[in-house]
C-alpha cells in the first residue's frame, strides 16, 4: 500500500498536518486515480456515518443499568465494613474482655472441688481457728444433731467458711457440715434430688449433699447413703 | 456524605452511559456480529468505565469508553473467536490493495440508494482489524490519535488499517452494486 494511498484517505478524515495536507493536495492534483481514491474514501465515509446508524437496545441498557446497582451495592457493604471494620474488631474485644469478666464473677461463685478438699474428711480434726461469724449459720436446724467439732477459716478464693463435725440422733458420727459464705454451687455437686432445693454429688469419692442459705451454700457430707444424707439436709433446712 | 458523593458520581456516570449505549452496542454488534455477545461486550464496557470513572479524564466520554470496548474486544472476544473473516495481527496487511482503477468514480446517488442493510453486510466482509479501524472513524467519529490508543497500535498502522478497510469495503459494494444492476458491467473494465 503506498504512502501517498494513505495520505489521500487521511486528508479525507481530516488527520493531515499542514505539511502533509499540502502534500496530498498537490498528489491529487497530479494523479487521476488518487483522485478517485479520495472520493471513494469521502463517499463511504459519508455512507457509513448516514446509513450505519448506532442501534437502541433498551433490554440491554437496563440490564447494564442492574448490573451497576449490584456494583453500587457491593461497593457500599465493602465501603461501610472498609469504614467500620476498627469498631467492629474493637466492640469484638470488648465483648471478650466482658465475658472474661463475667465469667470471673460468676465463676467465683462457684467452689470448686480443690478448694474443698481439705474439708471433706468429717473425722479430720481441723485447727480451730478463728471463725468468721456468719449469720447464714443461725439459719440452719442443727437442733436435731451434735456439735462435736467447729472450725472455720478461709478457702483459698478468700471465701470464709465455717465447718461442724456432727453425730445425728443415734450418735452416730462421721458427719460434718461446711458453710460456705458467698458460694452458690459446688463444682460436681450438682445432681437433682426429689427436693428442688438439694442437689446431690460426690466429692473425692465421698457423698454430700448441698443447698443455699441466704447467699450462703451449706455442704453435708459423710459416709452415709445419699437419701440419708437428703433426709438430714431436709431437716436442717426448716 | 460517602454514599452521597458515590450516588452523585453514579447519576453523572449513568446520564453519560445512556447517552452513547446506542452507538457503543451499535459498535459492539458490528465487531462480534452476535447479538448477544455484543450485548455481554457492551455491559462489560460499561461496567469497566464504571469502575475507572474517577480516573476519566472528562474530555471525550465515548471515545474513552469506546476505548475500554475495543481493547476488551480485542484482548477477550477475538482471542475466543479466531474463526471466520478474523485475520491474525501478524497477517500480512498489505496483501489488501486498496487502490482501484481511476475511472471508477464512485456514484453518491448509488450510495444513496443503497440500504443500511447493504453496507452492514459489506462491512462484515471487512476483515475485523480493518473493520474496528473503519468504524471507529466513520462510523464513531474517532480521531486516528483515540484509535489508535483503543486499538492499541500507532497511528500509521491505524491510517493504513482505515485504507485498507475501505478498499475491501469498496470492493465489497461495487460487486454488490453489480449484482443489482445498480452498476453496469462495462465500468469493471
Amino acid at each position: 500500500m503506498s504512502r501517498e494511498v494513505e495520505l489521500v484517505h487521511a486528508l479525507a478524515d481530516g488527520e493531515l498536518s499542514p505539511a502533509e495536507e499540502a502534500e496530498a493536495k498537490q498528489l491529487l492534483a497530479n494523479s487521476p486515480q488518487l483522485r478517485a481514491e479520495y472520493e471513494w474514501a469521502r463517499t463511504l465515509k459519508s455512507s457509513l456515518g448516514a446509513n450505519c446508524k448506532p442501534i437502541n437496545n433498551e433490554e440491554g441498557w437496563s440490564r447494564c443499568v442492574d448490573r451497576l446497582d449490584e456494583l453500587d451495592r457491593v461497593n457500599t457493604t465493602e465501603n461501610f465494613v472498609g469504614k467500620w471494620a476498627w469498631m467492629f474488631c474493637a466492640a469484638l474485644v470488648l465483648m471478650i474482655f466482658a465475658g472474661g469478666i463475667v465469667s470471673r464473677t460468676v465463676g467465683s461463685r462457684t467452689v470448686t472441688n480443690t478448694q474443698i478438699a481439705g474439708l471433706l474428711d468429717p473425722s479430720a480434726n481441723l485447727p480451730r481457728g478463728e471463725a468468721p461469724k456468719m449469720d447464714a449459720v443461725n439459719h440452719i436446724d442443727l437442733s436435731g444433731f451434735t456439735r462435736v467439732s467447729a472450725s472455720g477459716g478461709y478457702l483459698e478464693n478468700s471465701r470464709p467458711f465455717v465447718r461442724y463435725g456432727l453425730r445425728d440422733r443415734l450418735g452416730l458420727g462421721g458427719l460434718a457440715i461446711v458453710v460456705i459464705q458467698g458460694a452458690d454451687r459446688v463444682e460436681g455437686v450438682d445432681k437433682a434430688t426429689s427436693n428442688p432445693l438439694i442437689k446431690a454429688g460426690q466429692l473425692n469419692g465421698t457423698n454430700c449433699v448441698t443447698w443455699s442459705v441466704q447467699g450462703n451454700t451449706c455442704v453435708l457430707f459423710g459416709e452415709r447413703p445419699m437419701d440419708e444424707l437428703q433426709a438430714f439436709a431436709e431437716d436442717m433446712l426448716q | 456524605m460517602l454514599f452521597s458523593r458515590a450516588s452523585k458520581s453514579r447519576d453523572r456516570f449513568q446520564r453519560q452511559a445512556e447517552a452513547v449505549y446506542p452507538s457503543l452496542f451499535g459498535t459492539a454488534l458490528r465487531l462480534t456480529r452476535d447479538r448477544e455477545e455484543a450485548e455481554d461486550l457492551t455491559q462489560e464496557a460499561i461496567v469497566r468505565a464504571y469502575e475507572a470513572f474517577d480516573r476519566f479524564d472528562g474530555e471525550n466520554f465515548k471515545a474513552w469508553i469506546l476505548r475500554i470496548l475495543t481493547n476488551l474486544y480485542i484482548n477477550k472476544y477475538r482471542r475466543k473467536k479466531r474463526i471466520g473473516h478474523s485475520i491474525s495481527l501478524d497477517d500480512d496487511e498489505s496483501s489488501y490493495e486498496p487502490v482501484g482503477p481511476a475511472e471508477i468514480l464512485p456514484d453518491r446517488q448509488l450510495f444513496d440508494e443503497m440500504l443500511g442493510a447493504e453496507l452492514e453486510a459489506a462491512l462484515e466482509k471487512v476483515p475485523e482489524i480493518f473493520r474496528a479501524a473503519v468504524l471507529l472513524s466513520d462510523l464513531e467519529g474517532l480521531s486516528y490519535d483515540e484509535i489508535a490508543l483503543a486499538t492499541d497500535v500507532p497511528v500509521g498502522t491505524v491510517r493504513s488499517r482505515i485504507a485498507r478497510g475501505r478498499a475491501i469495503l469498496r470492493r465489497e459494494l461495487e460487486r454488490y452494486a453489480l449484482q443489482e444492476g445498480y452498476l453496469k458491467q462495462e465500468t469493471e473494465k
